[in-house]
């Protein structure tokens, strides 16, 4: 094999390099011994761009996103669909994400290994998109929790089925900035929505009760299919004392009505 | 060898002053010499600034000596100039921070860099050496390349990496020549642990 004395390019080149390989690429060379680790450790954080997230879905792994484009190595538990492509339109923007899955009959404990790796490599992983369609929430949930209890920002796409595990989610995970909510959460259901978060998105928000609304401290909000009818953008861009406010402290408001 | 006796590689016969085109001339630290022209030049910030530092008229560049480029090797040098000369005229490209940085590798320097890798390493330290932007990032993306969905044991090979116990051993060596009586130490000391001492004092 036909092969080059990589670490005795310039320190300069090495970073170059760095920024034309792909993600998975460094983290294979940073598990080549234990000098790559601290030559990658020390040249990632020099480049600032790098947007790590843990991808929980019905695979479980990491990925990172670059724009609207991301790339995701997971690890899955069903034979085949080695690698797939995902595009779809979110806020008018068409985005795009590569994955590749590596089968294993242990998906959980390759998913922990590749955490504790990218933690130790990155640092905190600043998001977490957890599609609850999965049969390992809550240990997911008890391991995040020991590793990492603070994501910047987290998109979690509800099971029906499991409710109480959103609930046991947002009680032993903590959202920093950007929560967002999505598809059909039942009417009835009492979600222990987390107050402080800084954007709140909900897709569906006819759970949401108006008391739950007003104890919200975010500084913007932006509800689907709300029930709230009684509300109006004026109404609340007003802040008509009588509503008892804290809603005050939201710069935006955003309420989708059902039609 | 004398500059005299020195071969003189034309990289590109366009580049010979026909139109009284500015062209200068550079010798590699093995005595090859080498004339490229002004434009070409351009791709190096290096050479660029170093010729305009010199102020040299045509000439200058006749009756003085060829420019010597002390650490770079004929071989090289001439793949440095053939890429300079091929992407003369062509704008120099700024890095606008996208991660992974997206570089295309064009026909020509695929050919070009379709040597040895003892070669593209020297291209490449003579790339940064020179400043050469363009020739530095199809260089670097072709050693980016080589990496692809290799596995760790893969990479090492590839790169040359040295194992742990590599590492510990060279680092070992290396404090041995510094201090001989390291290692005799280093022995006392885990003689002293079988042993069951606590401490080494």
């Amino acid at each position: 094999m036909n092969s080059i004395p990589f670490l005795r390019l310039p320190f300069l080149v090495i970073q170059e390099v760095f920024s034309m390989m792909s993600l998975f690429d460094i983290i294979r060379l940073a598990r080549a011994s234990k000098r790559t680790k601290r030559i990658v450790k020390t040249v990632i954080n020099t480049i600032k761009e790098y947007h790590i997230e843990v991808y929980i879905a019905d695979d479980y792994g990491i990925g990172f996103k670059n724009g609207t484009s991301g790339r995701y190595y997971v690890y899955t538990s069903k034979r085949g669909h080695e690698y797939s492509t995902v595009g779809k339109f979110i806020d008018h923007e068409f985005s795009i994400s590569f994955f590749k899955r590596k089968f294993t009959y242990h998906k959980l404990d390759a998913f922990k290994k590749i955490f504790n790796f990218c933690q130790d490599l990155f640092g905190d992983i600043p998001s977490l998109p957890l599609d609850m369609n999965n049969d390992d929430n809550k240990l997911i949930i008890d391991y995040l929790k020991t590793k990492q209890e603070n994501f910047d920002s987290c998109e979690v796409y509800i099971n029906k089925q499991k409710n109480d595990e959103i609930n046991y989610f947002f009680e032993n995970i903590k959202v920093a900035k950007n929560l967002g909510i999505y598809y059909d959460i039942p009417e009835n259901f009492e979600m222990n929505l987390p107050e402080n978060v800084e954007k709140l998105f909900v897709y569906d928000s006819k759970f949401l009760q108006l008391e739950q609304l007003l104890a919200l401290k975010s500084k913007q909000i932006v509800l689907n299919s709300t029930n709230f009818f009684f509300f109006q953008k004026t109404y609340i861009y007003s802040n008509d004392c009588s509503l008892d406010i804290p809603l005050k402290l939201c710069s935006s408001f955003y309420a989708y009505f059902n039609s | 060898m004398s500059v005299e006796n020195a071969p003189v590689v034309d990289v590109d016969e366009a580049a010979i002053p026909v139109e009284k085109k500015m062209y200068y001339r550079f010798e590699s630290n093995d005595k090859k010499e080498f004339r490229v022209s002004e434009l070409a030049i351009q791709q190096s910030e290096t050479l660029n600034r170093l010729v305009e530092a010199m102020g040299y008229t045509s000439e200058d560049v006749e009756n003085k000596p060829a420019i010597a480029i002390e650490n770079i090797d004929g071989k090289t040098l001439k793949l440095v100039f053939q890429w300079c000369e091929h992407h003369k005229g062509e704008a120099i490209p700024v890095d606008d921070g996208s991660v992974p940085k997206i570089v295309e590798i064009p026909e020509f320097d695929a050919k070009l860099m379709d040597i040895d890798n003892g070669l593209l390493f020297k291209l490449i330290w003579a790339a940064d050496y020179l400043n050469i932007v363009q020739l530095l990032n199809v260089s670097c993306k072709k050693v980016a390349n080589m990496a692809q969905g290799k596995t760790p044991a893969q990479l090492r090979r590839v790169y040359l990496l040295p194992s742990d116990e590599e590492d510990e051993a060279a680092k070992r060596a290396a404090q041995e020549a510094q201090d001989p009586r390291a290692r005799e130490v280093e022995e006392e000391f885990e003689e002293r642990k079988r042993q069951g001492g606590n401490s080494f004092f």
